[in-house]
């Protein structure tokens, strides 16, 4: 009895000129509060577009270049995307990084920080060892060095991710394409990317693959592109 | 505390055969009121119906008689919010059965139909032009008519003059000054009772 | 005895003196007569006294000092204070009672040199300066890591979807400064009050002060009723809360390796069994945008409101129950005394239903999609 009410709407509907229907979606240059067309907001200024992402192009080739098969580490498609996109990109619609990248970002330190303690070196630790006193062979004078903070800041973390060719892959958006990066915040939106792959390690498999590989492949100092040496650079 | 429940759980052990327990036939038994041996209306306030009420022995949905505004127990959640593989899914979307209901008979409250995006660019420069030639004749409210969108679109799209907006706030501040100290109090505590709506 | 009152007076009244005539370089009312007065006064008496007391009282601060800055363990298990704060506290017998000791042993080598002067920060000192080996500002900082990490990474396993504000808030509330000082004196951990002069004329052993919070607070305050305001590093507050971040930083040190899970489960008892309740931390802007652009995003049905129960409509206090629906699910439900309150509320119960969502055990991960941004 009472769909009635909702026959009447749909009528009414239809008695509207057909002219309310066709729908208007802008590209080009802003026009303030009218809606945009997906295909121009989803897509880089390089050309890459969210939309049709090809996994060879895009997904392996970020696991390939941070070694998560030799890790153990399963990331799905889309946490691998979500890692990547900045807030920015899209006005928050598609699924970003920000949590993650809180969430990595204070894992990181903590592992970084357990690393400096480990750490024997002269430069690292401060003072001879006559006059350093450990707890269980952990030396708590390293935290708090210049080094140390140096291993996780912003712009070690943003000179990684372009280090290892990562930097075309993110979706963000400039907020003045014409201006520098450092207007632009390039290099937050870069350590964001990193923190938050370290998140979604963490939080898809768990403490001890996320330490694992940030023992190895980040403060890995073997490694050609890792957080120590382009901390120890560009000191 | 700790006895209380070991004591549960051996009595649990026990019972090798739970299905005298626990419901197998999937389907749950709901309690609507409190279970009272006398009769629940006039005797609500007598606690001996309900210490010696008699149900059979077993899991029950009993849900709260409140409404579940602002609780965030996971039996309030709706299951178009849980993710596809949460176990919850299937018992709540059983339990929500009565929602299809309400759904159907309750009268909308308002609604403004689907939203339709049929202006282009020529039109908004049109919206923008006029609102600006003449804000007291082409106001928000005209525009959104002639154009069939909302006066919140054509706020979106233009904005009024300085000269509207200053005109505009003087007036109301006139109005504002003339206010009796008690009007005033009223609003001021309408305004706050308004944010408390905000925090649930 | 009157040798030692004589000693003691004039111990105290040289320190009030320089106390006073700095006290009076700070007001503007300086008369520079007086310091002159002093000055000629001392020029005049160059022959050296001996000071057999002032000596002894220069042995206790030398002891006192070298026994902070490299505790033996024989010596702290015979601080009272010390001992029963291991035991309180459960800690494991791997965890040594001078690293406890060194927990509570702040930094003050950084405090300025203003504050840190006999006359004008710190009239009598309630402790010595520690060497930087052997204070707890580097197992602060690690306390500090390894709490805010655990504490996030538990929240969020509990609220996957809680926006990053409310996240913040949530965690501040569990590992706050304030609200680790307040752990810290539920330990029972006691400040260092009374000063070295004082412990020493009551010839207290030197290893009582071991189990006390130390660090270089304002005794101004005590002597004359003038309190001079520090910054919050050098407060009562930001001690404890270090001395707190300290323990639980040595206690994953000692643990790390044979117990891997035993300084997560001390956070976990001490701190996250605090009761917290995220539903109070949200205050939404218009949810009913936040709503339709969540449910456009999640792919369901745009949201309607719809009246479900109301009474008393013509009345002075009517009451109107709103749900709102998308499609034939109910979303979220809100009561009010006007139709656009009912709405508003239903709106935001809605919402907190989203953000406050609580996986159960066997799920996989929950991986939030992030704040709904209108």
């Amino acid at each position: 009895m009472l769909t009635v009410t909702k026959n009447y709407s749909m009528s009414w509907a239809r008695l509207a000129p057909r002219a309310r229907y066709i729908t208007y979606l802008h590209s080009g240059s802003r026009v303030r509060g009218i809606k945009r067309d997906p295909a121009e907001y989803l897509r880089l200024p390089s050309g890459l577009s969210y939309t049709d992402l090809q996994p060879q192009s895009y997904h392996d080739r970020v696991r390939s270049e941070l070694n998560l098969s030799s890790h153990g580490i399963e990331l799905s498609n889309e946490i691998i995307v979500q890692c990547l996109t900045h807030k920015s990109f899209a006005h928050g619609s598609k699924p970003y990084n920000e949590k993650l990248a809180a969430l990595g970002a204070q894992f990181l330190k903590y592992h970084a920080s357990v690393h400096s303690l480990k750490s024997q070196d002269a430069d690292v630790a401060k003072g001879n060892a006559s006059v350093r006193i450990n707890i269980n062979g952990l030396n708590f004078t390293n935290l708090g060095t210049q080094f140390s903070k140096q291993l996780i800041a912003k712009q070690t973390t943003a000179k990684f991710i372009k280090a290892r060719q990562l930097d075309s892959l993110v979706f963000w958006k400039r907020r003045d394409p014409l201006k520098n990066d450092v207007y632009n915040g390039e290099s937050s939106v870069l350590s964001s990317v990193l923190n938050a792959i370290v998140g979604g390690i963490l939080t898809t498999n768990g403490p001890q693959k996320a330490a694992a590989f940030i023992e190895k492949e980040l403060l890995n100092c073997e490694k050609e592109v890792s957080l120590i040496n382009i901390a120890n650079t560009s000191n | 505390m700790i006895s209380f429940t070991r004591k549960i759980s051996i009595s649990a052990l026990r019972y090798k055969d739970l299905s005298k327990i626990v419901n197998v036939n999937g389907k749950i038994t709901e309690l609507k009121g409190t279970p009272n041996l006398y009769n629940p209306k006039s005797s609500a306030s007598n606690y001996r119906g309900v210490l010696r009420a008699k149900i059979d022995p077993g899991t029950y949905y009993y849900p709260s008689q409140s409404s579940s505004t602002g609780s965030i127990n996971s039996e309030t959640f709706p299951s178009a919010f849980l993710p596809k593989d949460d176990p919850r899914k299937q018992i709540l979307t059983d339990l929500r059965a009565n929602d299809k209901v309400q759904s159907q008979l309750a009268p909308e409250l308002h609604n403004k139909g689907e939203k339709t995006y049929h202006l282009e660019p020529k039109d908004i420069t049109e919206i923008i032009a006029l609102r600006k030639q003449d804000p007291e004749k082409y106001t928000r409210k005209v525009l959104a008519k002639k154009y069939g969108v909302s006066p919140l679109f054509i706020s979106l799209v233009s904005s009024a003059s300085e000269e509207r907006k200053n005109e505009m706030s003087r007036r109301l501040n006139e109005i504002q000054q003339r206010w009796h100290a008690k009007r005033k109090v009223a609003r001021e505590d309408r305004k706050k009772r308004k944010e408390l709506w905000y925090r649930a | 005895m009157s040798q030692l009152a004589l000693l003691s007076s004039r111990v105290l009244r040289s320190s009030r003196v320089a106390a006073a005539s700095r006290r009076a370089t700070l007001t503007a009312s300086l008369t520079c007569t007086r310091g002159i007065n002093w000055s000629s006064v001392k020029s005049q008496k160059q022959e050296i006294l001996s000071t057999p007391e002032l000596n002894k009282y220069k042995e206790y601060y030398a002891n006192l000092q070298h026994v902070i800055n490299s505790v033996p363990n024989e010596l702290a298990a015979k601080s009272p204070s010390l001992v029963t704060l291991h035991r309180r506290l459960q800690l494991p017998d791997s965890f040594e009672l001078s690293t406890l000791a060194r927990c509570l042993t702040c930094r003050s080598s950084q405090l300025p040199v203003d504050l840190n002067t006999l006359s004008v920060g710190a009239a009598l000192p309630t402790t010595t300066p520690t060497s930087d080996f052997q204070d707890n500002h580097g197992l602060n900082i690690f306390g500090k890591n390894l709490l805010t990490y655990y504490v996030t990474q538990q929240l969020l396993a509990k609220y996957p979807r809680l926006p990053t504000v409310v996240l913040n808030a949530a965690v501040d509330a569990y590992i706050s400064q304030n609200v680790l000082a307040s752990i810290g004196m539920s330990w029972g951990i006691e400040v260092e009050n009374s000063s070295i002069l004082k412990r020493y004329l009551k010839e207290e052993p030197v290893q009582l002060t071991l189990g006390r919070l130390r660090f270089f607070n304002n005794t101004l305050g005590h002597e004359d009723g003038v309190k001079l305001i520090t910054s919050h590093n050098f407060s009562k507050e930001a001690a404890y809360a270090l001395a707190v971040r300290s323990i639980i930083g040595a206690l994953w040190a000692y643990t790390h390796e044979t117990n891997p899970e035993f300084a997560f489960k001390f956070i976990d008892d001490h701190i996250l069994s605090r009761k917290l309740d995220v539903s109070r931390m949200f205050q939404f802007e218009q949810p009913t945008r936040e709503l339709a652009v969540l449910c456009r995003r999640e792919g369901l049905e745009r949201p309607i409101s719809k009246l479900l129960a109301e009474s008393g409509r013509l009345s002075k206090a009517p009451v109107f129950i709103v749900g709102v629906f998308s499609g034939d699910e109910k979303l979220g439900e809100g009561f009010g005394s006007s139709l656009k309150e009912a709405k508003a509320r239903a709106a935001t119960d809605a919402l907190m239903k989203w953000y406050c969502y609580e996986p159960v055990g066997g799920q996989s991960p929950v991986v939030d999609h992030g704040a709904v941004i209108v």
